[in-house]
């Protein structure tokens, strides 16, 4: 058995995927309504358009997206691209990069419009996997009544482009800033972003980090620092994501896969320079440092 | 016999060798060591036989080293096995999760699942002469000169990167450790196929038709990093791994009691613990960034496998953690 939502909503054309409908101006969050068969990714069968409905996988019980924070303080940071997006270059190459969304209605995470504090936006707070992130997918999956057998396990597979603004550092002892030098992947300077996998029992519920989504990205501008030309490019990746529901611990009611952001590179003032962040990245860019998020797919197995 | 003495100098094949019928290792000697085992008698069975994954964390602080090994192993003070194991589904980010109960009859251990037998890594500088040093007697290569200890396998080295406390390989400190003599300029053999871990599991615990999972969070060094000492990292230096399931039928007790490095018990080729699964998967990134890679683990293959081993080929990289999931009773 499997199911596939789209990270889109509704627009033009109108047999486009879409998963979500349009979220209110200022809504925090906003839950699929359609889920997909597997047949077709750019024309898929729908199987259902209500998650009240009897066609609806009994085993998936809601996939939400945050959308940067309640209030809609920062509202370009998480959310549905405009068909301006696909206009949007960075740098001041000879022709500039492209570093927008390449279709509207696309769900992207900007991390320019997610740490920019001018203008009045206010920067969103730093994940950790809770219930209260800003900036998340979660899927909630059911358990109960045989929806799912006792050794069944769940794969989802997520498509996605990571684009950060360098490469990993060469020093990797960049990666080790904690206490007694232990691992902190959340320092910018081990990595431009970083957001994180999270496998726990309920969508309001804690739990350490199941495993790394970012780093890596899936490609980097690699600015000159003469020219600002942006030299790399962003690739289109899957990946698999293995959930061990078959480990289910007792107090797993609910159990949640949970992929959040959880900060990123956000070095907005200072110095100008070429190859500084506000230099480079602009309003709408997730191609220069940010997501765009195509599909979450899911298997029983 | 006489492969093996080709590859090493006959001394160290033939402890290999030894070690690996457990000749070499006092068993009858080691203290409480039917308590380690899943055996009736352990007090902690019952609470290790629900746990249904692991994770360790390949640091000074969560596996016996040189300066804290294993303090229950006979005289042997063994470095290189993991001390320290977490439910990696409880707990908060970014901790590794919540750490299992002290075992009841070893406080310097927790509790590990039933299904788990020994995780350990290859350690090359136990031989060291540097007085802090507690593990001489679990090392190979002690008394023998022509072998200096290096950090090509180590844990918590200081001249790695001003001291990162994990498990790291560095390529070109493993000149003349590895397995196979050679004196190929470049690129040298003699550095490969030393370093990595080791995953000992207990089938008896898990169902004939059941699987695993292993998470690894690790650093990949590539042409984009530099090495120690800021040099670039060069494309021979780049890691390279590869995951094979092997079996090797030992106990828990012999296990947490081989000498180091692990890999002269464990040669290539080796008849006595043959490899089942060669490649089953290969980790060599490009890149060069920390990330998480997940390997489903088909145990169910053969009844035989008990031993995942991610094998360090060549090049540099840092361990950090891992994970193994149970995939349910089959």
């Amino acid at each position: 058995m499997a199911a596939r939502i789209y990270f889109q909503i509704p627009g033009t054309p109108a047999t486009n995927p879409a998963s979500f409908p349009s979220p209110a101006a200022g809504a925090s969050s906003v839950q699929a309504n359609t889920i997909y068969q597997t047949d077709s990714d750019t024309s898929p069968t729908p199987l259902a358009t209500s998650v009240s409905s009897s066609s609806w996988p009994k085993w998936i019980s809601s996939v939400t997206l945050g959308l940067s924070g309640s209030g809609g303080t920062s509202p370009n940071c998480a959310a549905f691209s405009t068909s301006a997006e696909s206009a949007v270059t960075c740098g001041t190459g000879a022709p500039p990069p492209f570093c927008g969304t390449p279709v509207a209605n696309q769900f992207r995470v900007s991390e320019y419009d997610c740490s920019y504090t001018g203008g009045g936006a206010t920067a969103i707070g730093q994940g950790t996997g809770a219930g209260t992130d800003p900036v998340y997918i979660q899927a909630v999956f059911n358990t109960t009544n045989g929806a799912i057998g006792a050794t069944e396990n769940i794969m989802a597979v997520l498509q996605y482009a990571a684009s950060s603004l360098f490469n990993a550092p060469s020093d990797p002892s960049q990666c080790f800033q904690g206490a007694n030098g232990t691992l902190d992947a959340s320092n910018p300077a081990c990595a431009d972003m970083n957001w994180n996998i999270f496998f726990k029992g309920s969508p309001s519920a804690t739990a350490p980090t199941f495993m790394l989504l970012v780093p890596p990205t899936t490609g980097f501008l690699a600015p000159n620092t003469v020219s600002t030309t942006l030299t790399s490019y962003t690739q289109i990746l899957t990946k698999q994501i293995i959930i061990p529901l078959a480990a289910n611990e007792a107090n797993m009611t609910q159990p949640t896969l949970q992929i959040s952001r959880i900060n990123a590179l956000n070095v907005m003032a200072g110095t100008p320079s070429a190859t500084t962040f506000s230099n480079i990245c602009t309003s709408d860019s997730p191609l220069c440092l940010g997501m765009i998020l195509y599909s979450l797919t899911f298997y029983r197995i | 016999m006489t492969e093996m003495m080709a590859t090493r100098s006959g001394l160290t094949s033939l402890l290999a060798l030894m070690m690996g019928l457990g000749l070499g290792a006092c068993a009858a000697n080691l203290p409480n060591s039917n308590l380690y085992s899943s055996a009736p008698g352990n007090p902690d069975a019952g609470a290790e036989a629900l746990l249904q994954s692991a994770r360790v964390s390949f640091d000074t602080t969560n596996f016996f080293t040189l300066i804290n090994p294993n303090p229950n192993l006979n005289s042997k003070n063994c470095p290189g096995g993991a001390q320290n194991f977490y439910n990696p589904l409880a707990g908060t980010y970014p901790a590794l999760g919540t750490a299992y109960p002290t075992l009841s009859f070893d406080s310097s251990m927790t509790e590990m699942p039933a299904f788990i037998k020994n995780i350990s890594v290859d350690i090359t500088d136990s031989n060291s002469t540097d007085p802090s040093n507690l593990a001489l007697d679990c090392s190979l290569f002690t008394n023998d000169p022509s072998q200096p200890a290096t950090a090509c396998a180590a844990m918590g080295n200081t001249s790695d990167w001003g001291g990162i406390p994990y498990y790291t390989t560095i390529d070109t400190d493993c000149t003349g450790v590895g397995p196979i003599e050679s004196s190929d300029p470049y690129p040298s053999a003699s550095r490969t196929l030393a370093g990595g871990v080791y995953f000992d599991i207990d089938r008896t615990q898990l169902g004939p038709n059941e699987n695993l999972m292993l998470t690894l969070t690790y650093f990949p060094l590539t042409p984009s990093n530099d090495d120690p000492s800021g040099t670039p990292i060069t494309t021979a230096a780049a890691a390279f791994f590869k995951v094979h399931l092997k079996q090797t039928g030992l106990n828990q007790s012999t296990l947490q009691n081989l000498s180091q490095p692990l890999f002269l018990t464990f040669l290539p080729g080796s008849s006595l613990y043959p490899t089942l699964v060669d490649t089953l998967a290969i980790l060599a990134p490009p890149g060069g960034s920390l990330r998480t890679d997940q390997i489903l683990l088909p145990i169910s293959a053969s009844a035989s496998i008990d031993e995942i081993r991610v094998e360090r080929v060549s090049g540099s990289a840092i361990l950090v953690d891992a994970t193994l999931y149970r995939l349910g009773y089959r």
